[in-house]
């Protein structure tokens, strides 16, 4: 009888220990993690955004093959078609600089600084430079702007921004203080991007620039007065066709 | 007294294959400690009987106290930073050969040496 006892018991340990084996081997090898509230969260998030954009995608292949079976639909006129060219080529214009464009967007004031210099300061610490100009563009276009002039001339990829002693070259004509640069674009991120502590705007200032933002809520950029010729250029032809 | 050690083991990782029981991966290190504590008890009992001293009030409570020791050591050098489960693992570990060594013994001494004599 006392053996019994004795039996049962050490049987009912070594079952739960058997037990707490197997469940730790389970859990040690197991596949499935732990994880928190907020991970969770964060991964809906972020796989809803993804379904977004692929139905986004969607839309826009579906959009695409529309306008490419209206191409091909034998009911349209050749006066459409070159309706619909003539839009083309107005987008393309307009997007290339070659016409004068108007948004909202950002008026900036550039100029020389006019407070007095230190010593053993030289002048070019506080006078506007090609290179600032150069800087400040490419922070609008980090910005999203869509047109963008400096002083009447319109920025284009084959517009040269050049230092030519105290005055700035810019698309082959001499520019002299102050500089008013323009940009199309979303308002409020170009402003926050030209005023941006720590930003360049700020660096300019510090300096003892004259450099002002303002929002605006028509912009006139005109269009690029030279011409763009390629002369080294050609289009490449994919193989097979 | 081995079949009661051999079926409940057995019983237990069926048991445990069976079920779809787990607990929190936080835990799993202490418990692993308290499993190595829990596996010397089960071998001293084992030793205990072969030498005719087993008491089941003293392995119930050895069984017990050493995984909660074991388990309470591992929490408190997770605490202090100093890797206290060492202790446990060498002294259960340690032991775990000892009484194996000792099962061994008395096993050949009963049943080989004895024929061949």
């Amino acid at each position: 009888m006392k053996s019994i006892v004795r039996n049962t018991g050490i049987f009912i340990f070594c079952l739960i220990l058997g037990l707490c084996i197997t469940v730790q081997t389970k859990t040690t090898n197991s596949e499935h993690a732990f994880v928190s509230a907020k991970v969770l969260s964060d991964n809906e998030v972020s796989m809803a955004a993804e379904k977004e954009e692929i139905e986004r995608l969607k839309g826009l292949i579906e959009e695409t093959e529309q306008t490419l079976e209206y191409y091909k639909s034998e009911y349209v006129s050749a006066s459409e078609i070159a309706a619909q060219v003539e839009i083309n080529y107005e987008d393309a214009k307009m997007t290339a600089g070659f016409t004068d464009v108007r948004g909202p967007g950002i008026s900036i004031f550039l100029d020389d600084g006019v407070r007095d210099l230190y010593e053993w300061e030289n002048a070019n610490d506080i006078i506007v430079h090609d290179l600032d100009i150069m800087i400040i563009i490419n922070e609008l276009i980090k910005a999203g702007a869509e047109a963008i002039s400096i002083n009447g001339e319109r920025y284009v990829p084959a517009t040269e921004i050049s230092c030519s002693g105290h005055t700035v070259k810019i698309n082959g004509r001499t520019h002299a203080r102050p500089f008013y640069i323009y940009a199309v674009g979303d308002q409020s991120t170009l402003h926050s991007a030209m005023t941006v502590p720590g930003g360049y705007g700020d660096l300019l200032m510090e300096y003892g620039l004259i450099f002002n933002v303002e929002k605006s809520d028509s912009v006139i950029i005109p269009a690029y007065k030279g011409s763009l010729s390629m002369n080294y250029m050609i289009l490449e032809e994919e193989e097979g066709e | 007294m081995f079949v009661a050690v051999i079926a409940g083991l057995a019983g237990g990782i069926i048991l445990g294959l069976l079920l779809d029981v787990a607990y929190p991966v936080a835990l799993s290190f202490y418990i692993t400690v308290g499993l190595l504590a829990a596996l010397d008890s089960v071998f001293g009992a084992l030793r205990a009987h072969m030498e005719g001293k087993y008491n089941t009030i003293i392995f119930l409570t050895g069984f017990i106290c050493n995984a909660a020791l074991a388990a309470l050591l591992a929490w408190l050098g997770d605490k202090l930073g100093v890797p206290l489960y060492y202790a446990a693992i060498i002294v259960f570990g340690g032991r775990l050969f000892n009484n194996f060594a000792v099962i061994r013994r008395i096993v050949i001494e009963k049943y080989f040496v004895k024929k061949s004599e």
